[in-house]
Parts: structure tokens; C-alpha cells; sequence
């Protein structure tokens, strides 16, 4: 039997809904969740001893975390491996910038302004970079943590670009015609990085990405918030239990090297 | 009876009186602006590395500077460091340093399609660099034809700038340059420094006179005012010493040398011309009443003290008096903003070995 916590943001909630499902696929792995909401979470500490303790703003905070878990902190020491969800090596501002300007070698899409595609992967560099210097703030040393990024968002959050930009600026990236190559470019740059870090590395099912740095919107439908309930509709970044079997299956088969009982 | 024409005048004409026994550096009255920048004139910045800090400090106190090649403020706030080694919100467009007044002139006469640079594209390593500006793409790009695309839509976006600005902020950097010896294309470095490679059958070297100077500032301001009549120009001299000099002297008098040749040209124009103001921030650096206490250890990196001296002068004279350079963060400099700024001519303390 092996013990698998998930820890992390919200994020953690579609693999909870997903427990069952992959228990029943899965039988040796026995799998615990420790979730809060992100600023929480990517701002908490891995102590010397090795227990996680979230970064807690007010009581409030402190509240929730316990009525989620049952307790405030976590010993990461009793497990075999930690599924860490919840850094966002986020390619937003890239998608932030091809708002406005092409990419020198690549496609003319009539932008009044060109970057080179240099300057795109440094930014890329630089923005692994910085988050990456928050996963190793927070985590440290490695203890057989397995990092993946929170989902890509929902290609459906194109429903929303009139009234949010951000939702406008996501959305046509994932259509850009550049974005494979730097989506293919920021893969490799958040893979090494971590890799480089000490830790594994699980990269967001393929089958489950329907554009670069975009979910198929299937696994955004029904997602749940980690304090119970579902998202709001408009949330199109948070999955549901299909996506967090996915992600489970991905570290049994792709990390654990674990073959479904069910096979 | 004549009395002295010295008498009654200003406490600043006399020594003692105008700095001495001034407590405070620089003292008051240093500058005296010859007219009024609104908020809202567009104003264009070009010049030497010096001029990286000028127009950052006239962009943080709300002036209207103009950026015809912007990134998204999302990029532009969170990868300042990065956007600025690519050549982005250094100046008005992202032509990068521009050292002599020669280069700045070549730039704007290109721009209007007058003037076509000699051997505009340099090679190292196999990549590609724009000769009139090769620190803006750090690693270069990856075809001759990639550069020439970059540089004409370059081109369109100095002529909006240009189309757009009231006001020209220039600060003059060298006399020194390297040029193309048959055509007289002045480039921002030597050739080998950044890129392409040194033949002294092409490129030769060449120290501006002040006469030369003079004339390139008058073509210059002949094809700006037939854009717009009522442009005005505010000069500056940096205080920043020469890296190096292929001058032939030692390289402290071919600085004091430079400056002073650069400072007379600044001072004529300012003389002879109501549209020319002139700003001495090359004084409040260099002169020796600051006993070089705003330069790094170095002796020619300006410290933040430096800038923030310079440009409570500067905003004391256009409005900007509600703005204390000690304490407001609006315009203090960065503990490692001299190390963002980007100045190739730093490159070649490199080759210094």
C-alpha cells in the first residue's frame, strides 16, 4: 500500500471528487487530501520536521482550512509521495502580450507591434522562473513531492471575453497561431525548471487539452469548491471529478508506474 | 560714476554666494527652465545611457512621455529588468542608446526616408543584429531579412513619435563614434563590440568637433520643425565618463575633452536659439563642488543619490516642487537601477583585459 496526499489550492477538489472512482481503480494507493485557497497555500511553509503549515491572513482563513481538513497543518513525513496542485506557472502574461503584437519569425495576425520570439521565451524564462522561486520557498528540500500546474484554463472561458479581459486575453491565445510553439516552448521551460529543482514533474494529461494552455471546457463543467458545493459557471479554471481521475491515473500510471487494478 | 557691473547681481552669478557657501547641493537657482513643459506635451527622449534615468524620472512624475513601441503594462510593470534589455520604455521608441548627435540625426533622416544606413546588419555566431541598434535583440535574430522587417516597422514607429512630440529631451553622450568610412554612417558601438567584426578598410574612427556637432544639432532641428514648427528641444550633457577612447590620449582628458566640446555645442545652441533649453545635469554630477560623491566607486556609474539630486533640480524648475527626490519613492532610483540601465558603451570595459 502506498499513501498519496494531495496538497494544495483549490485545484485539490476535483481529485477528491475523483477519490472514489480511483480507488476503486487503484487499490494499493491509499490517498489522502490537505487543500486551501491558493494565497494560502503557495505563500504556507514546509517546516523543518516536514509539516506543511499554511500562510493563514486572518481567522477566517485559519476557519476554513480547519472545517476543510479536520486540522490546520499537515505531516508530510507519514507519506510516500505528495501530488503538489496549485502553483500557476501561468502563461497569461504571454497571452497579455500577443494582445497587441506578433511575433517577429512567426505569423502576421495584422498586430500594430512585433516582439521577437526571443524576447516571448525570455519572458516565459523569467516567469518559471519566479514561480518556481515560490514553490522552493515554499516546499524546500524535496520529499517525493510531484508537482503539476493548476489546469489550464477552460477553452470555454471565450464565453466571457466582452466582460473580462483577462478571459478575452486567454482566449485568443489559445487561437493564436504562435501559441503551439511557445505553449511547446513554456512545456519544456516548466519541466526542466522543476526537474531542475529537485522535484517530479507531471504535466496536464494530454487528452484532456483542447488548445495551448487551454482545458477542453468537458472537464470544467460541474467542478466543485474545495469547501463543498460547485463553482460558479463563470468559473472556466477550476475541474471536475473527470478531470481529477485524470490527473490521479496520471501519477499512478506516468509517476507510480502503477497499472489500474481494472486493466 | 560707473559702479561694477557685478554689482546687484543675483547671489548665484558670484561663487562664495552661489555655491560655497550654499549648504545644500545643488543650490537653488541652479536651473532656471526657459519655458514651461505641461504635464501634457508629448515629449520624446533620446540620448546616452545617462538619458535611460532622465526619462524615467519625466514618465514617473506624470510627464507625457511617448512610447510608440510600448508593451502591455502587464509586462512592462512585472519584467521591467527584461523589457528593458530588449530595448522597451527606454526612450521613446526602442532605438536604444543613441551617443553623438550625428547617430540621432542619421536616425530621424532615416525615418523620413532620406537616409539609408551602410552595412545596416551585423553577424556573430550566426545570428543577425541591427547595426543602428544591436543591443535591443540581445541574441540577435535569426536572418538578415528578420532585422530588416524589425527595423521598418522601427522606422514607422519613429516617425510617430516624432509626429506626436512637442518637446525633445536629448542628452548628448560622446564625440567620439565609428563610422563607415566611405558613406559616413555613424553606428552606437565599434564594430566586434556587440557584433559584426572590426575591417579598418570600412569602419573608421571619427571625434565629432564641435562645429560638426553644431551642424547635425541645426539639420536636425530643420527636419523635426518641418514636422512640427513648434518643437523645442532640451539638451543635456552626461555626466557619464567615457568607458574607453580610441582617441590616441589617456582617457580622463579625452573625457574632460568630449564633455567640454559636447557642453560649448549645448551652451551656443542654447545661446542662439529661443526654442533650445539646457539642463546641466552634467554640473551637478561632474562639477567639482560635488567632490565625485555621485558616481559609484567606479568613478563613472551616477549613483541613485546622483539621479535623485539631478532630478529634483529638474522638477524644481517644471513643477515638480511638492516632489523631494530623499523621500519620495516616485522618483528615487532603485538600490540596482544603475545596473538595469542599459549602456553598451559599458560593453567595452570587457575588452579592457
Amino acid at each position: 500500500m502506498s499513501r498519496l496526499l494531495v496538497l494544495g489550492s483549490s485545484h485539490v477538489a476535483a481529485m477528491k471528487q475523483a477519490a472514489g472512482a480511483f480507488c476503486a481503480e487503484c487499490r494499493d494507493i491509499e490517498l489522502s487530501f490537505f487543500a486551501m485557497a491558493a494565497p494560502n497555500f503557495r505563500l504556507g511553509r514546509v517546516g523543518k520536521r516536514g509539516v506543511f503549515a499554511p500562510h493563514l491572513r486572518s481567522r477566517v482563513d485559519r476557519d476554513f482550512i480547519e472545517n476543510v481538513n479536520g486540522a490546520r497543518t499537515i505531516d508530510l513525513t507519514t507519506f510516500d509521495h505528495i501530488l503538489v496542485v496549485g502553483f500557476r506557472f501561468s502563461l497569461s502574461d504571454l497571452a497579455w502580450l500577443l494582445m497587441d503584437h506578433d511575433i517577429l519569425e512567426g505569423s502576421d495576425t495584422g498586430k500594430a507591434l512585433h516582439c521577437s520570439e526571443a524576447f516571448a521565451q525570455a519572458c516565459i524564462d523569467q516567469l518559471v522562473a519566479r514561480e518556481l522561486s515560490l514553490v522552493t520557498n515554499c516546499l524546500g528540500q524535496n520529499r517525493n513531492y510531484i508537482l503539476t500546474d493548476a489546469p489550464y484554463p477552460a477553452v470555454s472561458i471565450a464565453a466571457r471575453s466582452e466582460e473580462y479581459a483577462p478571459a478575452r486575453a486567454l482566449s485568443a491565445f489559445m487561437a493564436h497561431p504562435d501559441a503551439p510553439v511557445l505553449f511547446e516552448y513554456w512545456q519544456k521551460a516548466v519541466s526542466s525548471a522543476v526537474e531542475g529543482a529537485g522535484y517530479r514533474w507531471l504535466p496536464q494529461p494530454a487528452d484532456t487539452v483542447a488548445a495551448p494552455f487551454g482545458t477542453n471546457a468537458d472537464f470544467s463543467r460541474d467542478a466543485a469548491h474545495i469547501g463543498g458545493g460547485g463553482m460558479d459557471t463563470a468559473d472556466h479554471r477550476h475541474m471536475n471529478a473527470d478531470f481529477g481521475l485524470k490527473m490521479l491515473q496520471a501519477v499512478s500510471m506516468d509517476i507510480l508506474e502503477n497499472v489500474p487494478d481494472t486493466a | 560714476m560707473t559702479s561694477s557691473p557685478y554689482e546687484g547681481l543675483e547671489p548665484g552669478a558670484f561663487w562664495r554666494t552661489g555655491v560655497s557657501e550654499v549648504r545644500r547641493f545643488p543650490p537653488a537657482g541652479l536651473y532656471q527652465a526657459r519655458f514651461a513643459i505641461p504635464r501634457d506635451l508629448p515629449v520624446l527622449t533620446a540620448g546616452s545611457c545617462f538619458a535611460q534615468h532622465v526619462g524615467r524620472a519625466l514618465v514617473r512624475n506624470g510627464f507625457n512621455v511617448i512610447d510608440t513601441e510600448p508593451l502591455p503594462d502587464r509586462i512592462a510593470n512585472r519584467y521591467v529588468a527584461l523589457s528593458q534589455k530588449f530595448g522597451y520604455g527606454l526612450y521613446s521608441a526602442r532605438y536604444g542608446n543613441i551617443y553623438t548627435m550625428r547617430q540621432f540625426l542619421q536616425l530621424l533622416r532615416e525615418s523620413q526616408g532620406v537616409f539609408e544606413p551602410a552595412e545596416p546588419v551585423w553577424e556573430r555566431d550566426g545570428r543577425f543584429f541591427d547595426a543602428m541598434r544591436p543591443s535591443v535583440e540581445p541574441a540577435g535574430l535569426a536572418s538578415p531579412e528578420l532585422v530588416k522587417t524589425a527595423r521598418t516597422a522601427h522606422l514607422a514607429a519613429i516617425r510617430e513619435a516624432l509626429s506626436q512630440a512637442g518637446l525633445i529631451v536629448f542628452t548628448l553622450g560622446l564625440t567620439e563614434a565609428w563610422q563607415h568610412i566611405e558613406s559616413g554612417t555613424v553606428y552606437p558601438t565599434a564594430p566586434g563590440t556587440i557584433a559584426g567584426e572590426m575591417d579598418d578598410t570600412i569602419f573608421g574612427f571619427v571625434n565629432f568637433r564641435a562645429a560638426e556637432i553644431r551642424e547635425d544639432f541645426l539639420a536636425l532641428r530643420d527636419l523635426v520643425r518641418a514636422v512640427n514648427p513648434d518643437m523645442r528641444f532640451l539638451l543635456t550633457v552626461s555626466p557619464v565618463p567615457l568607458t574607453a577612447t580610441a582617441s590616441g590620449q589617456h582617457v580622463l582628458p579625452a573625457t574632460i575633452y568630449s564633455k567640454s566640446v559636447l557642453r560649448a555645442v549645448a551652451g551656443e545652441l542654447y545661446e542662439d536659439f529661443e526654442d533650445v533649453d539646457y539642463f546641466p545635469s552634467y554640473e551637478i554630477i561632474a562639477a567639482h563642488p560635488s567632490e565625485g560623491s555621485f558616481f559609484e566607486e567606479n568613478m563613472r556609474t551616477v549613483s541613485a543619490r546622483g539621479v535623485r539630486r539631478v532630478m529634483r533640480a529638474f522638477l524644481a524648475a517644471h513643477g515638480g516642487e511638492d516632489i523631494d527626490g530623499e523621500t519620495a519613492p516616485a522618483i528615487a532610483a532603485s538600490p540596482d537601477e544603475d545596473e538595469d540601465l542599459v549602456c553598451e558603451e559599458a560593453l567595452l570595459e570587457a575588452f579592457n583585459k
